[in-house]
């Protein structure tokens, strides 16, 4: 959409001079009265000044500059088109106004418009300013049942207005146009919401039509021809200006007055012919001519009505109050008046028939110079000549994929003949992006076979106008769309092989090649290859950042972290969400709608670490951003993190409702597998915390993998999740088979992570395992696990995976820290080598301490006091500790260590300080009950 | 079988409004045979695709400022209408 066009839309009409109209008082008034409610519904038939008064009042309000204003027509049916209109003349207002709701429509993937527009009014909302409103002028124009959905939702969300008339405050919304728009009108009516200004209340009064033809139009007609003529149009007021301009510069008057009245042709039939009759013949030709063009200009109607001084012709038109109204300030742009426009093209089509085709294409071929692509389409469809417009639409595509307007392509897509179709393999490749983006998915595949046989049929590399470069960009598209729909039926093979063709034959500089990559390392990742998976990942994001496409570069870097993670390397992580955050930041401070996600995910981090404070700041922003413009994996996503966070701080009520939230904000949506795993591990664990095993046992039955089927990576959380329960019931009944059930499948589950090397999983299942293998009296095994779990999780500082199992967790690490040697591995259970890194040593001591805080089960855990100093003793001060518990002689120990017995006495003395105590006896002592030393 | 006929198949239909419509009007009512009657009314009869068809014709009705004074489906064989009997 030009900048030019698009003020054209945004474009408040101003009225005429006061002596050339009937100012309108009494309406203007009503009008001001109707800011206290949230609508104002002006619905009348065209002609009846709808439009005129809204400029008359517009003009009236101060101070000035708080309406918006979108005129709209049938090309605005495309949602996507729609909303960014309202926002752009929402952002001349308010600058700044929903500007990440407008990032967030031009999304790729874009969220339900419920969020983006409730996003909007809450920005509207905090604002607390004076009223401001908004006009969407002929909304009669506005067919798709999404949008005007859309409206009544934005309408049943608004805030109250508060204040009467120009006192309001908030957003009042104002809908002018031929037919009452779809919303319950009925309750809003009811409940006093709802300002209304229809037919009736629109038609010039006597003392309306008495001042519009004798002062305006100073035609000096008689009390009695005013009456008659107010008569005869039932005060119309496209009527009566008709009826004025026929009379203009006649000298009987009256007669035609009495001719009027006896005719009983439908009235505006009648004088459009009286006013055509009135202008010389080279205005009524310009005037037939430029009526099949919904917005004039002077090079425009030059080019279709084949003339040089069409724009002196618009001037003198717009002098003479002939029905144009102007479109901007500078005299550019104008159009008819509507009703007006339909007439004189009914006598276009009986006086020139035969001259209208080449008119269409006149204009297609203006506007195509122009680069005006969908207008010239419209036109070209006009003329039924559907090579052109097949052409164009080729031309038009990629800007209307560009800005999301895939309604629109769509539209032009159906127009066009299926032959003219299937012999262009581009638009077979458009039409299958489009199906892919907005559904029904299954026509893809029939896009794409067409577009290869399209392809095939040209017999020359260069025939259709193909080079052989583009031929490659086809080809690119296909695979890539091939490896999206993979993607989405989670055949990850044909992802891997797909996605590389597609990547192969697509330019580095193309937004598709960027996509294809993406999938390509989520379904590495899925296979379990995390390296490919990365190195995809970098590219997508180095790709990315090349094309400019700043979102699929978060995407990336966010997928990226969570690699890292996946890999138990928590901080580094964290340091990549940050990455993400400043991708998504603008410099200006205006963060791109992703800028949530990488919020949510380090809230993630910080909830394993057990800060929940940080957490929860995290979380609220993060959350509040993919509520108001993130997609619905995001906002699911985003609730889950609040479950979890509310569980750990024992809240189960508020989980709960949370829970019953994200459950409702993903029925019916289709959600990221991995998401909705997740959503049903927070289940799981809810189910649990509150004593509800049948629940969890029903759930596990009912759908999702069983404990013997086979494994896979993109699907690991179900498995875990299933295990859960298992562990749960067996549990309740240790002779029953499932604890037997749990350990098998756990232990294929760990195989098959470490194999992977996706330790972050592992020590989740290790986790699950111990628990297990307590369960089923195998304490040795069971501790074993446990500190191989602990081993691995150290670095990375995790802290709730162990301590959100609660209380069977407490006995387990009790015995780890009473026994602090098994952590060296003494224990060799199984045969399986130990892991050999050292943990420490407060690391232990701090889960029982949050967990004994918890789980209120401080009696159950030995020797917590006085707690982990153990950190604040220095490498050299741990060894003369360790030898300080030994036999050893002051002089040895000092010999041992190649140092002087003054320099030892400094070591001693600060160990003493550190551990408070007084003795090397009381520091023996301590130094037991750490478990590293 | 009325039901379905009413969502897909052309039917005809009669449309009356208020005021009178030259006939050279009927290219732009989709070829309707429009016939102006005595008492200043005009009668649209003729055949319409579908539901939308009709709508749009009901629209554009609306946006002339005809005055709607009835729609009537005219069943086929029903005698009312020589077009319909076809």
């Amino acid at each position: 959409m030009s900048t030019e066009l698009l003020r054209t839309k945004l474009f408040i009409p101003r009225p005429r001079p006061v002596a050339q109209r009937v100012p309108r008082p009494r309406l203007v008034e009503r009008l001001n009265a109707g800011l206290g409610c949230k609508l104002t519904l002006i619905s009348a038939p065209a002609g009846f000044g709808k439009t005129t008064l809204l400029s008359e009042w517009i003009s009236s309000t101060d101070p000035p500059g708080r309406v918006a204003w979108v005129s709209l027509d049938r090309g605005d049916n495309d949602p996507t088109r729609f909303w960014l209109y309202v926002i752009a003349a929402l952002q001349t207002v308010r600058p700044g106004l929903g500007g990440a709701a407008l990032a967030m429509l031009q999304s790729p993937r874009p969220p339900p418009i419920e969020l983006v527009l409730t996003g909007l009014i809450n920005e509207i909302a905090t604002a607390r300013t004076d009223w401001i409103a908004l006009v969407l002028d002929d909304l009669h124009a506005i067919t798709n049942p999404q949008i005007n959905d859309a409206l009544g939702f934005l309408l049943g969300n608004l805030p109250p207005q508060s204040g009467p008339g120009e006192q309001a405050q908030g957003i009042h919304l104002i809908a002018s146009g031929r037919a009452d728009p779809p919303w319950s009108l009925a309750r809003l009516r009811a409940r006093g919401e709802m300002n209304e200004l229809r037919a009736d209340d629109l038609r010039f009064t006597y003392q309306e039509a008495a001042a519009f033809l004798n002062d305006a139009m100073k035609l000096g007609l008689s009390p009695d021809d005013v009456a008659v003529l107010e008569e005869r149009t039932e005060g119309w007021v496209v009527g009566l200006q008709m009826a004025a301009l026929s009379m203009q510069g006649r000298h009987d008057v009256s007669g035609l007055v009495e001719a009027f009245t006896g005719s009983h042709r439908f009235i505006l039939d009648y004088l459009v012919e009286e006013v055509l009759d009135q202008q010389p013949p080279t205005i009524r030709e310009f005037l037939l001519k430029t009526s099949i063009l919904e917005s004039l200009s002077g090079s425009l109607c030059n080019a279709v009505a084949d003339r040089d001084d069409s724009r002196t012709v618009l001037v003198q038109l717009d002098r003479a109050n002939l029905f144009l109204v102007r479109l901007d300030d500078e005299r550019r742009w104008y159009r008819y008046h509507h009703l007006f426009a339909d007439l004189l093209r009914n006598r276009l089509e009986q006086a020139l028939a035969e001259e209208v085709p080449a008119l269409h294409r006149r204009a297609s071929a203006w506007y195509e110079d122009q680069r005006l692509i969908a207008k010239a389409i419209d036109h070209a469809f006009a003329t039924n000549d559907m090579e052109r417009a097949a052409r164009l639409v080729e031309r038009g595509a990629i800007e209307a994929i560009f800005q999301c307007e895939h309604s629109t392509l769509l539209r032009w897509l159906e127009t066009l003949p299926a032959q003219a179709i299937h012999t262009r393999p581009w638009l077979c490749v458009y039409l299958a992006w489009s199906r892919y983006w907005i559904g029904p998915r299954d026509q893809v595949g029939h896009w794409l076979q067409a577009a290869e046989r399209a392809l095939a049929i040209a017999p020359s590399p260069n025939a259709l106008g193909i080079t052989k470069a583009e031929r490659r960009q086809i080809a690119g598209n296909i695979c890539a769309l091939r490896a999206h729909q993979a993607h989405h039926d989670e055949d990850l093979p044909r992802v891997l092989q797909m996605a590389q063709h597609a990547i192969e034959l697509l330019p580095k500089g193309d937004s598709v090649c960027g996509s294809s990559m993406l999938v390509l390392g989520e379904a590495h990742w899925g296979l379990g290859d995390l390296e490919s998976a990365a190195r995809a990942l970098s590219e997508t994001k180095q790709i990315a950042l090349n094309v400019g496409n700043l979102s699929l570069a978060v995407v990336a870097t966010c997928r990226l972290a969570h690699k890292s993670v996946k890999q138990s390397r928590l901080h580094e992580a964290f340091e990549t969400c940050q990455e993400a955050l400043r991708l998504a930041t603008h410099p200006s401070g205006r963060q791109l709608f992703s800028a949530g996600h990488a919020k949510v995910r380090m809230s993630q981090l910080l909830y394993e670490w057990n800060s929940l404070t940080k957490a929860n700041r995290h979380l609220g922003e993060g959350m509040e951003e993919c509520a108001r413009w993130g997609p619905v994996d995001g906002v699911v996503e985003s609730h889950v993190s609040l479950v979890r966070l509310q569980l750990a701080q024992g809240n189960t009520r508020s989980a709960l409702d949370t829970l019953k939230q994200a459950e409702q904000l993903a029925q019916g949506q289709s959600i990221d597998p991995w998401i909705s795993a997740w959503l049903d591990d927070c289940r799981v664990r809810l189910w649990l915390a509150t004593g509800r095993l049948d629940a969890a046992i029903q759930w596990a039955a009912s759908d999702g993998p069983r404990f013997d089927g086979p494994l896979s990576y993109h699907r690991d959380l179900d498995h875990v999740n299933l295990a859960r329960v298992l562990c749960a019931q067996g549990a309740q009944d240790p002779s029953g088979p499932y604890l037997t059930q749990a350990l098998d499948l756990l232990d294929r589950l760990l195989q098959a992570t470490e194999l992977a090397g996706w330790t972050h999983d592992a020590i989740k299942i290790s986790v699950l395992k111990a628990l297990a293998l307590h369960a089923h009296g195998d304490t040795e095994n069971a501790l074993f696990t446990l500190r191989n779990a602990l081993s691995l999780a150290e670095p990375g500082g995790y802290v709730r995976t162990f301590v959100d199992e609660g209380a069977p967790m407490a006995p387990l690490l009790s015995r780890i820290l009473a026994r602090p040697r098994d952590l060296s591995g003494k224990a060799r259970p199984e045969g399986r080598p130990a892991v050999r890194r050292n943990i420490a040593a407060d690391y232990v001591p701090n889960l029982l301490t949050i967990l004994a805080a918890e789980t209120t089960l401080e009696a159950a855990i030995p020797q917590l006091h006085p707690a982990p100093l153990i950190e604040s003793l220095t490498e050299r001060e741990l060894e003369v500790l360790r030898l300080l518990s030994t036999s050893l002689s002051t002089a040895e120990i000092a010999n041992q260590l190649y140092i002087a017995v003054s320099t030892l006495r400094t070591h001693t003395k600060s160990i003493y300080g550190k551990l408070d105590v007084h003795s090397r006896r009381e520091a023996t002592a301590r130094a037991q009950e750490w478990p590293l030393l | 079988m009325t039901r379905r006929r009413a969502i897909g198949k052309p039917t005809i239909y009669r449309i009356r409004v208020e005021g009178r419509l030259d006939t050279n009007w009927s290219d732009w009512f989709n070829g309707l045979v429009i016939a102006p009657q005595a008492d200043d009314e005009t009668v649209l009869t003729g055949p319409v695709a579908d539901q939308a068809a009709l709508h749009g014709l009901l629209a554009k009705i609306r946006d002339l400022g005809l005055p709607l004074l009835s729609v009537e489906r005219i069943e086929a064989g029903s005698g009312q209408s020589g077009v319909a009997g076809r």
